[in-house]
């Protein structure tokens, strides 16, 4: 877990904008978050590297970073699970990832659909994706 | 007797899950009334921890055969799924 200075308002989830797959996803969290609790920015936004410098980039790239306000920094499955804990539509879910002893399979899980992320639904660089 | 055992680890592990989820912290005062007391504060990951766990294990309990040697319903479920 990462430590950033800049304590967001919100738990602030940084994702892969120009990824099909993740803007999919990203468009269902937000559908989830009933109560607005979530913040969601793009790696590519000039903000992320001003207010985050202490996440690599290449740790970004590599997968979703979801930023507490109390400043903690959780990436990959720990960032899902802290999702599930945050959003009351996906505490079943959080029943399932909490199990005790389970995370590195969740890790592995993850680590697996991020590093085919674009070959699942291609990458928006041609500028065909739609704008947020 | 084993079986009752998982069954009441299980209930009192989701009942624990339930009471860290409900509280921010809980303060543990010294049994001789002497001394400062102490706040406890549970990791975020903690009631959900808990209550997976007794899921898991009232699901075990349900899985293992009665005191008779029978197999449970659930186990006899299973196994009739895989025939």
């Amino acid at each position: 877990m990462i430590t950033t200075l800049h304590h967001p308002a919100r738990d602030t989830v940084l994702y892969d904008g120009r990824c099909r797959f993740c803007r999919s996803q990203i468009a269902l969290l937000r559908g989830l978050d009933l109560s607005g609790r979530l913040a969601f920015t793009s790696l590519h936004d000039p903000s992320v590297a001003r207010e985050f410098p202490e996440i690599p980039l290449a740790e970004l790239h590599r997968q979703m970073y979801v930023v507490d306000p109390r400043g903690l920094a959780r990436g990959g499955a720990e960032a899902v699970r802290y999702l599930s804990r945050r959003l009351v539509l996906l505490w079943p879910l959080a029943l399932l990832l909490h199990i005790p002893g389970t995370l590195p399979i969740w890790q592995q899980l993850y680590a697996f659909i991020a590093r085919h992320r674009l070959k699942i639904a291609g990458s928006c660089e041609d500028g065909t994706c739609r704008l947020p | 007797m084993w079986k009752s055992v998982f069954l009441a680890a299980g209930i009192f592990a989701c009942i624990a899950g339930v009471e860290l989820l409900l509280i921010d912290s809980a303060v543990v005062l010294p049994v001789d009334g002497r001394g400062d007391p102490s706040v406890f504060t549970a990791p975020d990951w903690a009631p959900w921890g808990l209550i997976s766990a007794g899921a898991v294990t009232i699901l075990h309990f349900c899985a293992l055969p009665t005191a008779g040697g029978k197999a449970s319903a659930g186990a006899m479920m299973a196994e009739s799924r895989f025939r």
